[in-house]
């Protein structure tokens, strides 16, 4: 693959997600996250992994960004958005950067190189492999199952009680 | 021309997994929380199928798309507990809905 594709996709996902925790009014994060979540497809689709970067704009983009913006119109979140005080972000910023220099001494530290380059994933494999009884049919039922009970779970949660 | 290999990915995900994280720490609102929370699950979807694509195993993706499943109900449910705070308390600032909180 090429780096030049591959550093211009990386970066514009790393600046977007950098985007949605730091702007001002969320609605602006919510549309830094849009550009984060279709990069990140970009770099499904560079990975030959075409159909999780369909699933991605689908699922995500499609889905999860208009609830997004439903639940930050009907809380009016900005009105009552202030940049976080100093004494907030410090342990933070510790925390995360604790974090991610452990992990990348962690990778640094490894070899990677015995795995090879990167192979095309078909979709009708993936269709054998979720389908299949030996091997991911029953946690692709048990899905089925927690995506109701999550659709259930918001229809109560989100309902005006009796009364009001 | 360098070889993009797997360890490029790796350090591109710990980089978008520690925004996400950061941003879940610092994060007045509730909303953000819930976007933070997406960042920090698309950083492992990206690990996934960066181990599945160098190593020619589909498994990875599988599980990748069951994690993006998951995420979309987790999203459901965030949202509706937090319309659902935003009705008692008037708010989704986090620092101030504390009343079970010491």
């Amino acid at each position: 693959m090429n780096i030049i594709v591959f550093s211009i996709i990386s970066a514009i996902t790393i600046l977007s997600a950098i985007g949605v925790i730091s702007s001002q009014r969320i609605m602006h994060s919510v549309l830094s996250l849009a550009v984060m979540l279709l990069s990140v497809a970009a770099v499904y689709a560079i990975l030959n992994a075409e159909f999780l970067a369909v699933i991605q704009v689908l699922v995500y983009t499609g889905g999860v960004i208009v609830l997004l913006l439903f639940a930050t119109m009907l809380t009016r979140s900005d009105l009552q958005l202030k940049r976080e005080q100093p004494s907030d972000i410090k342990p933070a910023v510790a925390a995360a950067s604790i974090f991610a220099i452990g992990l990348l001494f962690y990778i640094v530290g490894n070899n990677w190189k015995s795995l090879g380059p990167a192979v095309v994933g078909s979709v009708k494999n993936i269709g054998m492999l979720i389908f299949n009884v030996k091997k991911d049919v029953i946690p692709f039922e048990i899905i089925s199952l927690v995506l109701l009970a999550a659709m259930v779970g918001a229809i109560f949660l989100g309902r005006k009680e009796a009364g009001q | 021309m360098i070889e993009v290999t797997v360890f490029y990915y790796l350090v591109l995900s710990v980089i978008i997994f520690s925004i996400g994280a950061y941003g879940m720490l610092s994060s007045k609102n509730g909303v953000r929380l819930l976007m933070s929370i997406e960042i920090m699950l698309n950083a492992v979807n990206i690990n996934l199928v960066a181990f599945s694509s160098f190593q020619g195993n589909l498994t990875g993706q599988v599980f990748a798309a069951f994690t993006i499943a998951i995420a979309a109900a987790e999203a459901t449910v965030g949202l509706a507990i937090l319309l659902a705070l935003y009705r008692s308390f008037g708010t989704v600032n986090l620092r101030k809905i504390s009343k079970m909180r010491w």
